[in-house]
């Protein structure tokens, strides 16, 4: 039993609950700005197109038009991205994928931008596109970009992969495919740009990362990073997919040419086409085993179609290829992953980064290769899931994580045969599957992975964190804020937490990869103490009294002789005196040596992980092909709960969207060459969808970095369900899906023509 | 090529006539560029895709009783224009008498889309995916036309000619849609497969509707109607004249459901293949005589 | 381009507004009247975040012309309060963990509250139905679910006092 706490481990209502109920609550689109102008992008109705020439003229004409914005009007950097420097602000010569920004339009209202956008005159020469990471690599594929089309590959090896196929007794070869998916977030893109009071450029974002988001649109309008100001409006969800600059650049450089305010807000059709996505990928494996299930080689070969630019095209690929191996120890394994252009929608940052994709093929695997040796699935992997003292084929040591694996698989094993005694309904089969997951929490080795935050006493003695990064939707403020009362002995309802504004805010880096509860926590903790000797130093000083003779016990100061002191006496006392108690903190993600050699085979190995399972039960209808979810248990090893409905509603939001990904949602190309851009094509799961009841059950091994022995799981709630889905559909009606999603229609052709 | 799809309803003129003979003259005055509005539920989808360029939308929601729904215990249902779905599947007697109606209407969308879209809607509009239309017509449904020579009435069995076509001209106005009373004890029920389990437009719908016929052979009568396989909304005559002729067993279901599959002639598309709705036309119609066979026995 | 003067009541106040043919309810709301808890998700009514009452009834705002709302009373998400109360639906979907992004939550709180409106003991069957044109992307919908099935027992105990 982990000891009595004050608010770790309870389900805090989260603060921001009123104002989003209530309606209150402001979105980049809800900000009330004074004759704020209306900013529209003219985009690339070709897939693949030379500009031969634009004229903006006819456009300018149209009243209310305030300036037509085009590629030679940007004062600095004319390319961004976020690792490779190879996307255009607005598009120049060439446009790469259908939505590709070329023009911006501000104008008084909306009618004007819309007779703006149709005025203003491109001329195109169309040229061959390729959208398939396979074809883009042969010989005589239309070039995306002047370097050829394979923007990065990985090929990491451990043991002897020869040695390990000779041994083998089984050898299996299969591909998957998994799809493009959309985050498909409720909030569309959207950036706020104006002057504020003193005249400086103030971009309000909805971001992940505000403070790159600054850095870039900088760079575009010619700027120092300090002459930009960013803020964080509420984030209507983002999912990875708001870790990408383009519309906040757009804002904040039509803001600077015209000097006048300026909002964009993406329609649901410019999300589709003109924002990452999660890669789609072809994965090829060739799996071998002893006949008693032992793993002993698997050789993987991965093409990913990052669209038509990197966006973080080369940081999924290294995902994608650490989580290859999944929870198991393979001796012989080889992973090559070669991230290409194509004319897509570019992909990019999507909740798993990687990882989903990975787990789809390597969990299918496994349930295959059970099929074959007429294993219990559950017993093949029992038999080969890591073990502390091994190590990653990236070399990193595995440690104390590994001892999840055992509990995990008890856990799956339980849930798995209640499942089983279910009864189907008439005319369905029920099947019950499921899937392990490994997931990393980190950017990884050698990537700066580190956040700043503060802590202040109001003049009140509440406690105010002024948090770094931004809260998306996914209740990481909640967290942080438990942290900090615990850490304080305060309550968790007097500490508030101020939005990010680069003005007043440190640098806490950006809302991503599962890793903020773990890093805002620490640089928390941190802070709490800093924070905690400042405040005695300075009750010692107003009661001359020597330093060491105080204490602080929950939000209280202890004088020597034993009475205590309430710290907002002294929070009334230092604001009396112009005095500011506070402090801030640095923490960086540990990569210790120990556990990482030397000589990496890739650059950027993640170093945390935690490991989790997905068990469900579905009903198919045998004739039709469709899937209902049924049941679900997931089981995930958390480390520690910070708050408990946080870390369940995590999980289960991460399962729902998992099951979108296994069932419905593909950005595709339809049959007229337009992609699938809105919620009429593109399904995801609805309250009618969903399973009866997700049983969410949360281990806590704790992680000895962690704050309170934290390790993350935003994206692990979702990692290991497609797979479990697909395997459940096997023993439902006996059909294997080795493409996402999993329509009705694959399962029934296949199950009438085998 | 334009693919910059209006985030907003691009311009036009909104129209409130007074009277239907005032509102038919607007849009007979104004062919091709005058649209009658009901819900709006396609209208607007369309004007916002850049399909639909229409200068004027003239509102014939609440015009002379375009807003009734009213049973008439000989003469039947009278559902006008403007009554949203939502209403027609909660009156006690389209769940009593005209039960298959209702299980369509419930499958539409959701229920705030529902309280907008209208059955007269749907029916002009003209979608082969339209779900409350196979209904309609295999209750025998005629719609009530205003046209500027007053009121005609055209018959739904005629009136579809291809993907949102139908025989009305400019100027012409559904007002209603007349069901007759159907047979007593008739029953029937409405399949939609989507690719989830609620939310979708169809893949495939199949619409049944039977009822104990003395007088023909079999001693029954079913009729079968089929969404989202052909260019517009088909009733398949060849499933009645096999079921009134043939003993009724499983064995004439599944081959009543194969003349079904053999009338249809459908399309590739994002939800599915020709293949595939080909493939199920044949198992939900089989389906949907089976349950329609155990609803009319009483065992459901 | 045809402008039209309405007169409506948004939550219960009247309003006064002049309106182009083409503008939305939602825009409207938005737009002229800075009633901004109302959210735009798709513009196409599929996705339920704009659902606002039109006489008592939920509708899509955004598929709904603002000059056809001319005598009608509209009730937005800002409108459940009542005397700086939170209706039930809203504060079972905070205490229940039903809110992440709360980007969607105005819209379910208008399907949640006129479901009740319509059947006070709502199964859970019939909460997932009302909520179907509703999307989130963040929760899984569970505990929304759960929070709607509580927020009926609370409307119904309110009722009988």
């Amino acid at each position: 039993m982990p000891p009595e706490t004050i608010t770790i481990g309870k389900s805090e209502a989260r603060k921001d609950g009123w104002t989003k109920a209530s309606g209150q609550a402001l979105y980049v689109g809800d900000i009330p700005i004074k004759h704020v102008c209306i900013g529209a992008v003219l985009r690339s109705p070709h897939h693949h197109a030379r500009i031969l020439a634009i004229d903006p003229s006819p456009a300018q004409m149209i009243p209310g038009v305030v300036a037509v914005i085009t590629a030679k009007d940007i004062p600095g950097e004319k390319i961004h991205g976020p690792l490779v420097q190879d996307q255009p602000v607005l598009a120049m010569d060439i446009v790469r994928h259908m939505g590709e920004p070329i023009a911006l339009v501000v104008t008084e209202d909306k009618t004007a931008a819309e007779k703006a956008l149709a005025a203003i005159q491109v001329e195109y020469e169309p040229l061959p596109a390729v959208f398939d990471a396979e074809k883009a690599l042969q010989p005589g594929a239309p070039q995306v970009h002047p370097g050829g089309n394979l923007l990065c590959e990985y090929d990491v090896s451990d043991g002897d992969l020869q040695e390990g196929f000779s041994q083998a007794e089984v050898i299996l070869e299969e591909t998957f495919q998994v799809p493009r998916i959309s985050p498909a977030y409720l909030e569309a893109e959207s950036s706020l740009a104006y002057f504020d009071e003193d005249g400086t450029l103030t971009v309000v974002v909805s971001s992940q990362k505000p403070f790159d988001d600054r850095h870039h649109i900088a760079m575009t309008c010619g700027l120092q990073d300090e002459q930009v100001r960013v803020k964080s409006a509420v984030v209507g969800g983002a999912f990875g997919g708001k870790e990408d600059s383009e519309l906040h650049i757009l804002a904040g450089l039509a803001a600077w040419i015209t000097k006048r305010p300026v909002r964009f807000l993406n329609n649901r059709w410019e999300s589709f086409l003109a924002h990452p996505k999660r890669h789609p990928a072809t994965l090829h494996y060739k799996l071998g085993a002893k006949a008693d299930g032992t793993l002993i080689a698997l050789e993987a070969l991965v093409h990913m179609d990052t669209g038509a630019y990197a966006s973080y095209g080369p940081a999924v690929g290294g995902l994608l290829t650490e989580m290859v191996q999944g929870a198991y120890h393979i001796p012989n394994l080889r992973v090559l992953t070669r991230v290409v252009y194509t004319n897509s929608p570019y992909s990019g940052a999507m909740r798993g980064f990687g990882s989903p994709q990975a787990h789809f093929a390597t969990e299918s695997m496994l349930d295959i290769l059970a099929s074959r040796l007429a294993m219990d699935p559950l017993e093949l992997r029992r038999k080969n899931i890591l073990q502390p003292e091994d190590h990653f084929f990236t070399r990193v040591q595995v440690g104390d994580t590994a001892r999840s694996l055992p509990l995990i698989l008890a856990h799956a094993d339980q849930a798995r045969q209640r499942l089983r005694q279910l009864p189907a309904a008439p005319g369905k089969q029920s099947g019950v599957g499921f899937a392990l997951s490994l997931q990393s929490m980190g950017l990884g080795h050698r990537v700066p992975d580190d956040s700043t935050n503060r802590l202040e006493w109001s003049p009140e003695g509440r406690l105010i964190v002024y948090l770094g990064s931004p809260e998306l939707g996914q209740g990481m403020q909640t967290a942080v804020e438990q942290i900090a009362a615990e850490t304080l002995g305060i309550p968790y309802q007097i500490v508030d937490t101020i939005d990010v504004d680069s003005r007043i805010s440190p640098n806490g880096g950006v809302t991503c990869a599962s890793r903020m509860t773990y890093l805002l926590g620490n640089s928390v903790i941190l802070a709490a103490h800093k924070l905690t000797e400042e405040t005695l130093n300075y009750a010692a000083r107003t009661l001359n009294l020597p330093r060491a003779k105080l204490e602080y016990r929950l939000g209280q100061v202890i004088l020597p002789d034993g009475r205590q002191m309430p710290v907002s006496e002294f929070c009334g006392r230092a604001a009396e005196d112009g005095i500011v108690l506070g402090a801030s903190a640095t923490f960086s993600f540990p990569y210790p040596a120990e556990r990482t050699p030397e000589h990496l085979p890739i650059g950027m190995p993640h170093m945390m992980h935690a490991f989790g399972a997905n068990v469900v039960r579905v009903e198919v209808d045998p004739e039709l092909g469709t899937v209902e979810v049924k049941d679900m248990v997931a089981i995930h090893d958390v480390g520690r709960v910070i708050n408990r409905a946080g870390v369940e509603g995590q999980v289960e939001g991460g399962a729902v969207m998992a099951m979108g990904y296994a069932l419905y949602e593909d950005v595709c190309l339809k049959e007229n060459q337009r992609w699938v851009d809105s919620f009429t094509e593109y399904l995801i799961p609805t309250a009618r969808d969903i399973p009866e009841n997700i049983e969410v059950i949360l281990l806590e091994l704790p992680e000895l970095s962690g704050p309170f022995g934290v390790k993350g799981i935003a994206e692990m709630g979702l990692v290991p369900v497609a797979p479990a889905i697909a395997n459940a559909v096997f023993e439902a009606v006996g059909v294997r899906a080795r493409e996402l999603p999993i329509t009705p229609e694959k399962i029934a052709l296949s199950l009438v023509e085998g | 090529m334009t693919i910059n799809a209006h985030p907003e309803l691009p311009e036009f003129d909104y129209i409130r006539p007074a009277t239907l003979e005032e509102a038919s003259r607007f849009l007979s005055d104004h062919a091709g560029e005058a649209r009658p509005l009901l819900g709006g539920t396609d209208i607007f989808v369309r004007m916002r895709d850049g399909f639909w360029h229409d200068k004027y939308l003239v509102d014939v929601k609440n015009l002379d009783g375009t807003d009734n729904l009213h049973f008439h215990p000989t003469a039947g249902l009278t559902i006008g224009a403007g009554v949203n779905m939502n209403r027609v599947m909660t009156m006690l007697e389209v769940q009593q008498y005209y039960p298959v109606l209702a299980e369509a209407c419930r499958s539409v969308a959701s229920y705030q889309l529902r309280t907008r879209a209208t059955i007269v809607g749907n029916l002009c509009n003209a979608s082969p995916a339209g779900d409350t239309i196979g209904a309609c017509m295999l209750y025998d449904g005629v719609l009530k036309v205003h046209g500027v020579d007053g009121y005609r009435d055209e018959p739904l069995k005629t009136f579809f000619l291809g993907p949102g076509k139908t025989v009305l001209k400019p100027g012409d106005i559904a007002t209603a849609i007349q069901l007759p009373r159907p047979p007593a004890g008739s029953t029937g029920t409405y399949i939609k497969l989507g690719r989830n389990t609620w939310s979708d437009l169809s893949i495939v719908g199949v619409t049944a509707l039977g009822s104990r016929e003395p007088a023909s052979a079999s001693g029954y009568s079913f009729h079968v109607a089929l969404a989202s396989v052909a260019p517009v909304p088909l009733e398949v005559p060849a499933v009645h004249s096999y079921l009134s002729e043939n003993n009724i067993t499983p064995e004439a279901f599944i081959e009543a459901a194969r003349l079904a599959q053999q009338a249809c002639n459908p399309i590739d598309d994002v939800r599915g293949s020709a293949r595939y709705r080909k493939a199920m036309v044949k198992k939900l119609t089989e389906k949907a005589l089976l349950i329609t066979l155990d609803r009319l026995e009483g065992r459901e | 381009m045809a402008q039209h003067a309405i007169t409506l009541t948004i939550n219960g106040e009247w309003e006064q507004v002049v309106v182009p043919s083409q503008m939305t309810l939602l825009q409207m709301l938005r737009e002229k009247l800075a009633r901004t808890g109302t959210k735009n998700g798709c513009m196409a009514g599929e996705c339920g975040a704009c659902t606002v009452l039109l006489n008592g009834e939920p509708v899509n705002s955004c598929m709904v012309l603002a000059v056809e709302c001319d005598g009608m009373h509209i009730v937005t998400v800002e409108g459940l309060m009542q005397d700086g109360v939170l209706d039930p639906v809203q504060h079972t979907i905070i205490e229940h963990g039903g809110v992440q992004c709360g980007f969607c939550t105005p819209g379910i709180l208008i399907s949640a509250r006129a479901l009740i409106d319509r059947n006070p003991d709502p199964s859970e069957d019939e909460i997932r139905e009302a909520l179907v044109g509703n999307l989130c992307r963040c929760t899984g919908y569970l505990r929304i679910v759960d929070a709607v099935k509580d927020a009926a027992a609370l409307s119904r105990q309110a009722a009988t006092l």
